[in-house]
């Protein structure tokens, strides 16, 4: 179980890290023209390259259905686990984390941060970090 | 007894101490300590030219350009003299020594040499005095310019367009006057919204421009011609309004004054040395944000000036023309070469071939950020066959530094200049236009 354990550490730090580099790049793109132009630039680039629509559409249908599979999870085993448990507490924040990543990708006001790419970099990591977590958690009780 | 003693030798001690501290004080007070030689109006007249004689400008950058400050009768600077400005000597940079030592050399101010240094104020000549005895210079002469200003048989020089360049003092003169009932606006240039240095404190009046209203991506060019239109008409500025621009670093005020000139407005000015220049002349900052009031119209079609900002088209056409124009390079050495891009959301490294390296923007500012000798400057531009008879065209990366250069030009008097707007961000856009990378054969 250490190695799950050691896992599970090395996962919450790249989820605590994940979103700084945005919050930096926001911040400054208000007050530094380099890095404002810099955030238009990359949103071009971004948008031409790796965050095509068609990549766009299959992300948000990926996080779409990720969020009914949860749901799905929770429900199953809300009964089964009256007084919490691990697990389900496990399900639950993923289902957490997966609604705020839905709302940040089908909602037209993520759009309109400057780093944009960057926030939705950092959400999609974030995500796939609590998605490991949930498996790890599914291992270790197997 | 031996108490006695030590106490008049205690005395002794004490006195001598407060009298020596007197006769330093009164060697410091004597003018006749720190009072220079003089030299006649004739000697002098004599003397400029020699190649063991130098006339040293010791006024602010604004009188050598050609105002007539400090009671002089006429502006500009006794014609074969050199500026070094007694406020360069109090200016804050990082390694100040080296550069003013360095400003020295480049000027030929050296010990060796017979040094007039002159003023109009009875101040600045003995401030530059003062600093030079410090290094060694022993033979030092003084000189009132109000003399030779005097006579108009005696040289003067001054540039043409100097007033495209004011001093303080004209800001603080026309705010007062109310420019004498004619429109006027003074305004802080810098980029953003909320302009960090616009409300750490402003020229009283003064009303913020942020750069995106007139620029625009990808490639950072000035707006269309009906949204430019629209920004004048937004900041209240008519084709007759007297237009002041500033900044704390003054780059994106002479991009504005660029435009506004292209645009049509018929007096646009930008003052020299930026907003240190006002603080420096004692004058005060206010805090408050004062709003912008639109206008009813322009009162021109945009543009007026068209040759004076121009695009590829215009950058291929003076390519094309190898002997009679210049495409003219803003950026530094390594920008020029192709060892950087130079801006981080630029990824492509060279030159547009064909193109001259006119040096990067700190090359042409003295040392208190007002603009470089024209004498230094067109000698910079005849190490690369520019000529101030041929047609410039300057560009940077987005066409800020390539502006500063453009009005510099324009105060020098040239005719034939314009500022490539798309500079190498748009020519290195299209992987059609040919490009150089290397230092050029030369």
């Amino acid at each position: 179980m250490k190695p799950v354990l050691i896992a599970n550490v090395i996962l919450n730090l790249v989820q605590a890290a994940a979103l700084a580099p945005a919050l930096f790049l926001e911040h400054y793109s208000t007050k530094k023209m380099g890095v404002a132009r810099y955030l238009i630039y990359k949103q071009r680039v971004f948008s031409e390259t790796v965050f095509t629509p068609d990549i766009m559409m299959i992300i948000k249908v990926a996080v779409a259905a990720g969020l009914i599979v949860l749901i799905l999870m929770l429900i199953y085993f809300l009964p089964r686990h009256k007084n919490g448990g691990s697990l389900l507490t496990n399900v639950f924040v993923s289902v957490l984390v997966n609604l705020l990543a839905a709302g940040f990708v089908f909602s037209g006001t993520g759009s309109q941060l400057h780093a944009y790419h960057y926030f939705l970099t950092g959400g999609l990591v974030i995500l796939a970090a609590q998605y490991i977590k949930l498996i790890l958690k599914f291992y270790s009780r197997a | 007894m031996k108490i006695n003693k030590i106490f008049v030798l205690i005395l002794v001690l004490f006195c001598t101490a407060i009298f020596a501290a007197a006769c330093g004080e009164k060697s410091a007070d004597n003018p006749e300590g720190r009072q220079l030689r003089s030299i006649s109006t004739e000697d002098l007249r004599q003397n400029i030219g020699s190649d063991d004689w130098v006339v040293v400008d010791t006024r602010v950058n604004d009188a050598f350009n050609g105002w007539a400050l400090d009671g002089v009768s006429r502006g500009g600077h006794i014609k074969g003299a050199v500026d070094f400005a007694a406020v360069w000597l109090d200016v804050d940079v990082e390694q100040k020594e080296d550069k003013l030592g360095q400003i020295l050399a480049a000027k030929g101010i050296s010990p060796e040499r017979h040094i007039v240094l002159y003023d109009a104020n009875a101040e600045d000549a003995a401030k530059v005095a003062d600093y030079l005895k410090e290094k060694g210079f022993t033979d030092l002469y003084q000189y009132d310019v109000k003399e030779w200003a005097d006579n108009p048989d005696l040289p003067m020089e001054s540039y043409p367009n100097h007033k495209l360049l004011v001093p303080a003092s004209w800001i603080n003169e026309l705010i007062a006057n109310n420019n004498n009932g004619k429109p006027f606006k003074v305004f802080e240039v810098s980029w953003g919204e909320e302009s960090e240095d616009y409300i750490k404190g402003h020229i009283p009046g003064a009303v913020h421009i942020n750069t995106d209203e007139m620029e625009e991506p990808p490639i950072w060019n000035r707006v269309s011609d009906e949204r430019l239109q629209q920004f004048a008409v937004n900041n209240g500025i008519n084709v007759d309004t007297t237009v002041v621009l500033y900044g704390a670093d003054s780059m994106a005020a002479y991009r504005v004054q660029a435009v506004l000139k292209y645009m049509g407005v018929k007096d646009v000015r930008v003052l020299n040395g930026g907003l240190p220049a006002w603080i420096n002349g004692g004058y005060d900052v206010e805090t408050k944000v004062n709003e912008k009031m639109p206008g009813d119209t322009f009162g021109a079609q945009v543009p007026v000036n068209a040759g004076y900002v121009i695009d590829l088209p215009g950058a291929k056409e003076i390519l094309a023309d190898k002997e009679g124009s210049k495409l003219v390079d803003i950026r530094s050495w390594d920008e020029f070469i192709g060892k950087t891009p130079g801006y981080s959301d630029i990824t492509a490294k060279g030159r547009p071939a064909g193109v001259v390296w006119g040096h990067d923007i700190g090359d042409y500012r003295n040392i208190d950020a007002t603009m470089r000798n024209a004498g230094e400057i067109l000698a910079m531009w005849k190490e690369w066959d520019i000529t101030p008879d041929q047609k410039l065209a300057f560009f940077c990366g987005t066409g800020w530094r390539a502006a500063e250069v453009l009005i510099y030009a324009d105060v020098m008097g040239l005719q034939d200049i314009a500022l490539y707007d798309g500079g190498w961000y748009e020519w290195s856009d299209d992987p059609a236009n040919p490009v150089e990378t290397g230092e050029p054969v030369r």
